[in-house]
């Protein structure tokens, strides 16, 4: 597992979250602030839009959008990064490892 | 700005499939706006095009580079090193933009990875809207900066067609009535008078129904 820190999830290209796919990850879920609290007020906002575009053009390719998920939590809750990454593995073993790696 | 849209990745992939090294050449002008063409989506499109074939067993190898305008030979120069080196081109530039390219590096297959659609500015966030035909003579001036031949269905020069409900066009009530639009704006100017002038037929021959046109400057030849 390997965690990458952003100043604001909006920081978030479309590119990144392909290329972690290229790089053979199984799974990506992005962590961003709760709606409504973003510092930079839309950036949460920004960020679902194009995750959601992402998950779109993963199903078209055929690596399965459901490998790309975003959660909104507030920041320093590990109790919930905890529960996130326990589901986000138990998922995977559905849908099994990246069919591009 | 020319208004274009990226073709859906399944096109692209058909079109790309029998070529081994690509390059997914980019365009930073019009296309970059309205999120077709510009270095992002250059990026985007080969990560999905390199997952693709990942997936799929095959070798591929794709190269990026994006230039300030693929309808300029200046720029377009930039990326021959690249082109050299490759099997073909997926050009994400306009029509203008592919062609350019098509013409100055006859050898190598240049690719169309997006629709050209229209003339057009950002109305609104995220909204692309078609406001100019290019039918090469401009009348805005009598219609208070609104056009109608490209923002009229029917292309009315004389006044609305008496269809339109709500201000939206009969054909689409998702458009709304340029004639409305019109006939609001020159009353907020004081120019509603404009429209006592008869407006003939329109010569059409300025426009591209008389095959692809041409801008010869002598001034500007040397």
């Amino acid at each position: 597992m390997r965690a990458v820190k952003l100043a604001c999830s909006s920081m978030i290209k479309d590119v990144y979250l392909l290329r972690a796919f290229e790089a053979g990850s199984d799974a990506v879920v992005v962590l961003a602030c709760p709606e409504g609290q973003c510092r930079q007020v839309t950036g949460n906002l920004r960020a679902k839009k194009r995750v959601a575009r992402v998950q779109k053009l993963l199903d078209e390719i055929g690596i399965d959008g459901k490998r790309l998920s975003l959660f909104n939590i507030a920041p320093q809750d590990e109790k919930a990064v905890a529960g996130i990454v326990r589901d986000t593995l138990s998922d995977l073993e559905g849908l099994g490892p990246n069919p591009a790696s | 700005m020319i208004v274009g849209e990226q073709k859906p990745i399944n096109e692209i992939k058909e079109i790309v499939a029998p070529y081994k090294r690509l390059l997914i050449l980019g365009c930073g002008t019009c296309v970059k706006t309205c999120f077709a063409g510009g270095e992002d989506e250059v990026a985007t499109l080969a990560s999905a095009l390199r997952l693709m074939a990942k997936k799929e067993g095959r070798e591929v190898k794709i190269e990026e580079q994006t230039v300030e305008r693929q309808c300029e030979d200046e720029f377009i120069q930039e990326a021959a090193g690249k082109i050299a080196d490759s099997d073909a081109v997926l050009s994400l530039a306009c029509g203008a933009g592919v062609q350019a390219l098509a013409r100055r590096f006859p050898t190598t297959p240049v690719l169309p990875g997006v629709n050209t659609t229209f003339i057009g500015v950002l109305e609104s966030q995220g909204l692309f809207t078609e406001e100019c035909s290019g039918c090469g003579d401009c009348e805005l001036a009598k219609f208070g900066g609104i056009c109608p031949i490209t923002r009229c269905a029917k292309k009315l020069l004389n006044g609305p067609c008496g269809g339109s409900k709500d201000g939206k066009c009969e054909i689409n009530n998702d458009t709304p009535c340029a004639w409305q639009l019109i006939i609001d704006r020159l009353k907020a100017l004081g120019q509603l008078d404009n429209l006592k002038a008869y407006s003939g037929p329109k010569d059409w021959r300025p426009s591209n129904s008389g095959g692809p046109r041409k801008l010869l400057r002598e001034d500007h030849v040397i």
